[in-house]
């Protein structure tokens, strides 16, 4: 009994920082439809910032909220520099293409803390009135536990009158329920989305300086929170304070027991939540709000390809079939490398551009592809191209298996379902020693030769993305965009968009299993690290980046992206600061993707 | 900061540039690690490995030639390592590829490294299988793994008089195998003793309080951590104020190494059985004299990165000096059995596995002046805590 | 011959009956305006008809088969065609890539993957685009389309399948007065040279009177009056509820 009570409480403590950091999230999506990316960069801040200004100052309980309030300031006025600087000039791209913005200012806030604060955690010393516990049932529980969950609810409390009885508030919920409506009354959009980014950023810098107490800040805290953020906003519903608020004490109750009754799972247990959650209800569960289409249905035409950029294409390819001729062989790795992400990039491109589905989870058809593969080649003795056939096969049938489930959802939610899914693939990969191998992986599954083998990547890679680029402009491909752009109408004309998407995702799952299949021989092994998060982000950033509304932006974005990645690391240590700044740049340069960019440019 | 394509001998090189143009080519060492990711232990590390490059070329390189480290940042990526590997042999021609922080990287290098037929010298990565279940003739690996670690605190633990067990442990490799070797170890020494409860947090992501409470519910005598960095420092805070540690025997691998131990700061709980460095207090000569030239040097006190590093290039240069010659069969007759000095004492690579025998510290926690030191230590000598050669050859199929 | 006949079709939102046990039918060939006042509960009603909303209860008889609850593509599939109150169209492809895309759903030819699109029925778009007046703007991206045109395009769609119903909810809304009239004449136009009936609701009782063969009058969820436009003009339950407001 007591021991139940106890950790109840510690659930509700450990949900309020959840809670501070999605409720920011979510507002800043309701506002202004941004995935803030750097949220979790925010909350980083939050800490190191806290840390400077309380570790000078006197310990007692009244300094303390001084200059937790305080960190939460500055880290609010970061937030209105991030949105007037950068953000407000791409309100008007493409949905998600502030993703990449924000992606890009979440890298060079990593390098910029490390220079400001250097590498070392930075615990603050505990004063002793945040030492003490009180006896509950007979067991310590920290006094200052017992604060935030107080926290909590007074934030929201003091959220929810914002919202309701200000008209600062009612031009939140305004706009949160119809932007156009909202523009159409005369709000200033502008001045709405600094202050709300302001708000947010200023809610995540307060979750992060609340957390001195319990523990240091430090340069890893950013991606560790950021996806958890992310869920308990789905889960709550987005743009739902209440929700949010629910949502973290649902994860927050459910970890702390959940770490109890299966140890084993931690990696897991969230993701299976949404999963869970998203299933029975495809909008969270307090979300009421229209789901905004992920990829804008005004949308843009498909540009289709011209001749030209055709023949300048397989002019390409043959110079690359030469490549083993006079290019050194650490470029004709990196080449290789690059020729696998533009297979994957177009496979993603299939389901986001004309299937109009965002994939945060894309990592997991290339990682089931991959651990197919090497698996075949490693426990059946499979020689290199049987391997090649079943990657595909393997990642494309559990494609089909998920897309039953997914294609019910649309938009963010559909895209965090698909994070969700991956993530459980990461972690069977983790645990399941016996068959992955674990964290240790599957090694040396190595091709016959560098040379062959790249002629082998060329020619799949290069029949992968001629097939996509065809089935994207076939009568399939015509009637996945006419679905995309109205579902109402291609149901009523007699088109099942949901069958529709799932045979995309089939194709496009087994597409980026082949990647994932080639890019085992081209490494040797396969880890984990294939299917995580981080492998998800890449291809998202290298669609972004080289346009969605081409077929020829995931391979420009791949070039883009992995070139200038590889180059930048064997180049110079703040490789992230640059990448940001880069990534940044182009962005407010090319607000349609390279590809698209380069285009109206000519035009 | 910015640039380090050429980190070597620099004031040695710059001092005497008309002689530079007449000397050999320098030997080129190609470092990978993972210092974007855990800039808390690979930047001490660096040093550490720039001091021992340094003192090399000041008294004249090896083989005649001048020592060169070309480093890479594999963002603690494996698939990223394997590809700058490749840079630093292809590109870079280095003749050695050494580093490695996590596990899988460093296998991933060793398997990388067996494939291109160069050696790999690992520093840091800690999992058994580098030089057992998948070792290869291609890598040795300078420190205590997870097997070695275990087995030098279990020394310990089978002494205590705690019969039932607790383990918190990151859930990835290292926190697995380190509490499957300290279950074996320590049940094979003390069959009395059972294993009652055992927590898995997510690698930085420890729900502390929630993880601390759980530990307790069993009721324990004692605990095994496995915890590091800042997982180690919430879950300290939370035990301290919910009584965890309270008459209970705690063993904490690697929390006595200065980059873990610093962050606990004046919460540093006493009488913790740990491994770790305890710094200046270890009075040997080497260590001293390596202290004093790295704080001349970086203004800074070393940390057990800091030892890695420069016990990672001190122990290259013995081997190449050993082998007298770069090509890999050379390379590998003399690595195997190379004696090279550390701060820690004299350590060697064994011929059977590969493994070094470089040691380290076991002790006890303890507060001074409001900082955790290490007190009552030991150097527990790697040597000592491995298996037999026929166990180890039985567990290194591959290698032959 | 009875084409459509609805039966008791009963849809209530929380115990708030919208619908409540309407019945009707709809000949072949046949124009009926389905008029009432605001939340009279024609659109609901339309819903039920087009599968969009699943009815408590009632029946749905297209040519003596049952289609209640059946999905809206199902519906289409057995000649039913529909029009959206605002426009609904594929607003990246071009008009003729909106009804070429109709066109593949109508003959099942989504399947093909390695054909290009671009090469099928386009002799039938393009016939079916100059039926409607859209000839000279078959290249445009359809977002860039006026209004009226985005009305005739939707037509064109809901014409694709040759359906023998084809369901209008307000076609007229949101247009000029010129256009609508245009829209208007069209519809029937098109539909009494293929001898398919329509059943719409208007708010223009002009219109309303004007076209259609027979009148349904709904208001608070039931059917209130029936008959040709002359008899309902002058029902006075119809004025009381409807034309009086």
């Amino acid at each position: 009994m007591s021991f139940l009570a106890i950790q109840f409480l510690t659930g509700l403590s450990g949900s309020v920082s959840l809670f501070l950091m999605s409720a920011g999230l979510t507002i800043i999506f309701g506002v202004t439809r941004v995935v803030n990316f750097a949220h979790g960069s925010l909350y980083m801040l939050g800490a190191y910032i806290g840390w400077s200004i309380l570790t000078r100052l006197p310990h007692d309980p009244l300094w303390f909220v001084g200059g937790v309030l305080a960190a939460a300031l500055a880290t609010a006025c970061i937030g209105a520099v991030i949105e007037t600087t950068l953000l407000r000039r791409l309100y008007r791209a493409p949905e998600l293409f502030q993703l990449l913005a924000t992606f890009g200012v979440m890298l060079v806030i990593q390098d910029l803390t490390l220079l400001v604060w250097g590498p070392n955690d930075l615990p603050m010393p505990r004063a002793p009135w945040l030492r003490g516990s009180v006896t509950i049932f007979g067991d310590h529980f920290p006094a200052y536990d017992l604060i935030l969950i107080a926290i909590g609810p007074t934030v929201l409390a003091a959220l929810l009158l914002l919202l309701n009885r200000t008209r600062f508030g009612m031009l939140i919920r305004a706009c949160t329920e119809n932007r156009d409506l909202a523009a159409a009354l005369g709000i200033n959009h502008r001045i709405l989305s600094t202050s709300v980014f302001a708000l947010g950023a200023g809610l995540a810098g307060l979750g992060g300086a609340l957390i001195l107490p319990d523990s240091s800040a430090n340069t890893q805290m950013d991606l560790a929170v950021i996806v958890e953020a992310f869920v308990v906003v789905v889960v709550g519903g987005m743009g739902s304070i209440s929700g949010a608020f629910l949502a973290s004490l649902m994860i927050g109750e459910l970890q702390a027991f959940g770490i109890v009754l299966l140890p084993g799972a931690t990696l897991v247990l969230v993701f299976v939540i949404m999963a869970a959650v998203l299933s029975v209800r495809p909008r969270g569960l307090l979300g009421d709000a229209p789901i905004p289409s992920a990829v804008s249905a005004t949308g843009k035409p498909m540009r289709p390809v011209s001749p030209r950029i055709q023949l300048f294409g397989w002019g390409l390819v043959v110079l690359a079939a030469t490549a083993p001729f006079w290019l050194p062989p650490y470029w004709l790795s990196v080449l290789t490398e690059i020729l696998i992400a533009a297979a994957f990039a177009s496979s993603l491109h299939l389901i986001m551009g004309p299937g109009g589905m965002i994939s945060f989870g894309h990592a997991a058809w290339f990682g089931l592809g991959a651990y197919g593969s090497a698996l075949m080649v490693r426990t059946l003795g499979a020689p290199m191209p049987l391997a090649l056939v079943a990657a595909p096969l393997i990642a494309g049938l559990l494609a089909v298996a998920f897309g039953w489930f997914v294609v019910r959802l649309a938009g963010v939610y559909l895209a965090m379902l698909t994070l969700a899914f991956a993530q459980i693939v990461w972690a069977t990969a983790t645990q399941w020693t016996r068959v992955t191998g674990g964290d240790d992986g599957i090694l040396g599954v190595w091709p016959s030769g560098p040379v062959p083998f790249f002629w082998w990547v060329l020619s799949l890679s290069v029949v992968s993305i001629w097939l996509l680029q065809r089935v994207a402009r076939s009568p399939f491909g015509l009637v996945l965009i006419a679905a995309r752009d109205s579902e109402a109408r291609a149901l009523s004309v007699g088109l099942r968009a949901d069958r529709l998407r799932m045979v995309a995702f089939a194709v496009s799952g087994a597409a980026a299993g082949l990647a994932g299949g080639l890019f085992v021989f081209a490494t040797g092994s396969v880890f984990p690290t294939y299917v995580g998060v981080g492998k998800s982000v890449d291809v998202l950033l290298m669609v972004l980046l080289g346009g969605i509304n081409t077929v020829i932006g995931p391979i420009v974005g791949a070039f883009a992206y992995t070139g200038f990645y590889d180059l930048l690391l064997q180049t110079i240590s703040m490789w992230r600061l640059a990448l940001g700044l880069t990534i940044i740049t182009l962005v407010l340069t090319f607000p349609d993707g390279l590809a698209g960019g380069w285009r109206r440019s000519r035009s | 900061m910015l640039t380090r394509r050429t980190v070597l001998g620099t004031a040695a090189a710059l001092a005497a540039p008309a002689a530079g143009r007449a000397q050999p080519a320098p030997i080129r060492i190609g470092e990978i690690n993972s210092y974007s990711a855990i800039p808390s232990f690979t930047l001490p590390y660096r040093n550490g490995w720039q001091l021992a490059t340094e003192q090399i070329n000041a008294s004249g390189g090896i083989l005649g030639r001048k020592l060169e480290v070309i480093s890479r940042d594999d963002t603690g990526k494996p698939q990223d390592a394997v590809r700058l590997a490749g840079e630093l042999l292809d590109e870079q021609k280095v003749d050695i590829l050494a580093g490695g922080y996590l596990s899988n990287v460093g296998l991933a290098l060793s398997d990388f490294a067996q494939q291109r037929k160069r050696l790999y010298i690992a520093g840091e990565p800690l999992s058994d299988a580098l030089v057992w279940q998948k070792g290869n003739r291609y890598c040795f690996r300078l420190r205590p793994s997870t097997y070695m670690q275990a087995a030098m605190l279990v020394e310990e633990a089978a002494k205590l008089p705690a019969k039932r067990w607790v383990s918190v442990a990151p859930n990835y490799e290292y926190g697995l195998s380190t509490v499957k070797w300290f279950k074996a170890l320590l049940s094979a020494k003390r069959p009395d003793v059972t294993f009652v409860g055992e927590q898995w947090p997510g690698l930085g992501k420890i729900d502390a309080g929630a993880t601390a409470a759980a530990l307790a519910e069993p009721k324990p005598d004692a605990i095994l951590n496995v915890t590091f960095g800042p997982d180690l420092t919430n879950f300290v805070r939370q035990g301290n104020t919910r009584g965890l540690f309270e008459n209970r025997s705690v063993v904490s691998v690697l929390t006595g190494e200065p980059e873990y131990l610093e962050p606990l700061g004046d919460e540093t709980p006493e009488g913790w059985i740990v491994t770790g460095y305890p710094q200046a207090q270890v009075t040997t000569p080497a260590n001293t004299a390596f202290i004093a030239a790295y704080r001349a040097r970086f203004s800074a006190v070393p940390g057990m990165g800091s030892i890695v590093g420069y016990s990672l290039i001190q122990s290259i240069a013995a081997g190449i000096r050993r082998a007298g010659a770069l090509d890999a069969d050379k390379l590998i007759d003399g690595f195997s059995g190379v004696s090279f000095e550390t701060p820690f004492g004299p350590a060697s690579y064994r011929a059977v596995d590969h493994q070094g025998t470089l040691g380290t510290f076991v002790g006890k926690t303890a507060l001074r002046d409001g900082k955790g030191i290490m007190v009552d230590w030991h150097y527990s000598n790697g040597a000592a805590y491995l298996p037999s050669d026929q166990e180890v050859q039985a567990l290194r199929p591959s290698a032959g | 011959m009875t084409l459509l006949s609805v039966r008791d079709l009963t849809k209530a939102f929380g115990g708030n009956k919208v619908v409540s046990g309407i019945s009707f039918d709809v000949a072949i060939g046949e124009i009926v305006a389905l008029i009432g006042p605001n939340g009279a509960g024609k659109s609901t009603c339309f819903n039920m008809l087009n599968g969009q909303i699943r009815p408590d209860r009632g029946a749905i008889l297209l040519d003596g088969t049952n289609i209640v609850s059946w999905s809206p593509d199902r519906i289409c599939r057995v000649g039913v065609g529909r029009g959206f109150q605002i426009a609904a169209t594929f607003g990246s492809l071009t008009v003729r890539d909106n009804v070429r895309t109709a066109l593949i759903a109508r003959q099942r030819a989504m399947w093909r993957f390695f054909r290009s699109a671009s090469g099928v029925f386009t002799t039938e778009s393009d016939a079916l685009l100059d039926r409607v007046g859209l000839s000279l703007l078959a290249d445009q991206a359809c977002g860039t389309l006026a209004y009226g045109d985005l009305k005739r395009l939707e037509l064109a769609l809901a014409l694709s399948n040759q359906p023998r119903l084809l369901l209008m909810d307000e076609p007229t809304a949101g247009m000029t007065v010129a256009d609508r009239r245009k829209v208007m004449d069209l519809m029937l136009a098109l539909t009494r040279e293929t001898h398919t009936a329509v059943l719409f609701t208007e708010h223009d009782t002009d219109a309303v009177f004007r076209t259609a063969d027979r009148v349904l009058v709904m208001d608070k969820g039931a059917l209130i009056a029936e008959g040709v436009p002359a008899v309902i003009r002058s029902n006075a339950a119809v004025q009381a509820a409807y034309l009086g407001c």
